[in-house]
């Protein structure tokens, strides 16, 4: 049977570092264990508790966003000390919504019904994991046909976490996918921060922040080739590890 | 708005293991239920919110009714509201047009008295054998999610709907 105790646990304790608010691991962590439990629930196919993960991960996502865009500042950059400050202000706002929720009905509600779910049977988990495969394949078909699409490349990020995650709940090795989630996790970060930068209307003040980028143009392109590298070495060491899985597949190697 | 309250259904009996929060449904239970589900579904139901409360009885009660919930837009919700006489918090929280909220008696006929009657103050003796609200029965209002402004269209036994799941 598979129990989900410790990532309760774990979503617990990170619930109340992210409260605290000095380590934004906390806020993290409580995306990363909302997300490993909804994971769960799909290996049992349940339906139940999964959009109220869900909601938990979005509340937490904006926090989330902001203090990867801060720990990436350029200590000197006129453009990025200017955006700052409105990060900041924005994560101010953002963190006051993610406190309401985690002092919410609908968050206590939650622990406790995960609180009193049932361990998982190890063998219906089995019998769900191809599910997971299936949408790790369509994505990096769809990715394939499309691989300048960034929701493309978003679908594929989230189907490879569940599936890593899937293959983790059941005990398996995991590490070859981490690898591309964690690429696919990088590329994301700075496709945020991307579109946070890039040109805005003229009355916003993004706009002076983006002025001060493009003055100096310099971070703005060092940002965009960035992106475009790790694009690239991206879809090149996918395709690579596909083809070498269907290699394997053929000549019945695992 | 639509709303179904749904008792949840038959469940196993406490054990120090599980205590009363973590009772599953029996075997029987889960069967009925789901041809009660399907005895909804002639009946034309679908839903785009499901509201249970926490307890497993009836979050298996609720995961029953996944079958009658929107393919796209479909949510549901846990709250421990439904594990509680009704509040207005519970009416504050409740949203959607085709609604199922899934708890527990006494507290489902209480909400049924609430919202049809208007009743506020619940006395369980004088209530007792009102609403013959078994395990997997399921009641139907249409109104406002107020106090007193819900009609009662119709009120199901499990026994009913598995019935009518068979024809």
């Amino acid at each position: 049977m598979i129990s989900p105790r410790e990532w309760i646990e774990h979503l617990n304790a990170h619930a109340e570092i992210a409260r605290a608010g000095d380590d934004p691991e906390g806020v993290h962590h409580v995306r990363v264990a909302a997300g490993r439990l909804s994971v769960w629930l799909e290996l049992g196919r349940r339906h139940m508790l999964r959009d109220d993960l869900r909601w938990l991960r979005r509340s937490a996502g904006p926090v989330r966003d902001i203090d990867v865009m801060l720990a990436r500042r350029r200590d000197g950059d006129g453009g990025v000390v200017e955006l700052h400050a409105e990060l900041h202000a924005e994560r101010k706002s953002a963190r006051e919504s993610l406190l309401a929720a985690l002092a919410s009905l609908r968050f206590r509600s939650l622990m406790a019904a995960l609180a009193w779910a049932p361990d998982l049977d190890q063998e219906l988990a089995r019998d769900t994991l191809p599910k997971f495969e299936r949408r790790v394949a369509r994505a990096s078909s769809a990715l394939e046909r499309a691989p300048d699409d960034p929701v493309a490349l978003h679908r594929l990020r989230r189907a490879l976490r569940r599936l890593r995650y899937a293959l983790e709940w059941l005990g398996s090795d995991a590490s070859a996918l981490k690898r591309f989630q964690d690429d696919l996790g990088d590329l994301n970060d700075l496709a945020v921060m991307w579109r946070r930068v890039h040109p805005a209307p003229p009355e916003s003040t993004h706009a002076s922040a983006h002025a001060s980028m493009n003055g100096d143009a310099s971070a703005s392109d060092l940002l965009h080739r960035e992106i475009e590298e790790r694009r690239s070495r991206f879809l090149k060491d996918w395709r690579a590890a596909r083809i070498d899985r269907e290699a394997n597949a053929r000549s019945g190697r695992s | 708005m639509e709303l179904y309250i749904v008792r949840h259904a038959e469940a196993e009996p406490a054990t120090p293991e599980t205590g009363d929060a973590a009772r599953p449904l029996t075997r029987r239970g889960r069967d009925r239920f789901g041809r009660s589900v399907r005895g909804l579904e002639r009946l034309g139901v679908t839903l785009d919110r499901v509201y249970h409360s926490p307890l497993l009885r009836a979050v298996e009660t609720a995961e029953l009714l996944v079958p009658l919930l929107d393919n796209e837009g479909g949510e549901s919700f846990v709250t421990q509201e439904l594990a509680r006489g009704p509040r207005e918090e519970l009416l504050e929280e409740v949203e959607g047009e085709r609604v199922a909220l899934v708890g527990h008696e006494p507290y489902v006929s209480e909400l049924l008295a609430l919202l049809v009657l208007g009743w506020r103050v619940f006395e369980p003796r004088a209530q007792q054998g009102l609403f013959e609200f078994e395990k997997g029965a399921v009641a139907h209002l249409t109104g406002e999610l107020q106090a007193g402004s819900m009609a009662l269209v119709a009120f199901w036994p499990s026994k009913t709907l598995r019935k009518l799941s068979k024809h």
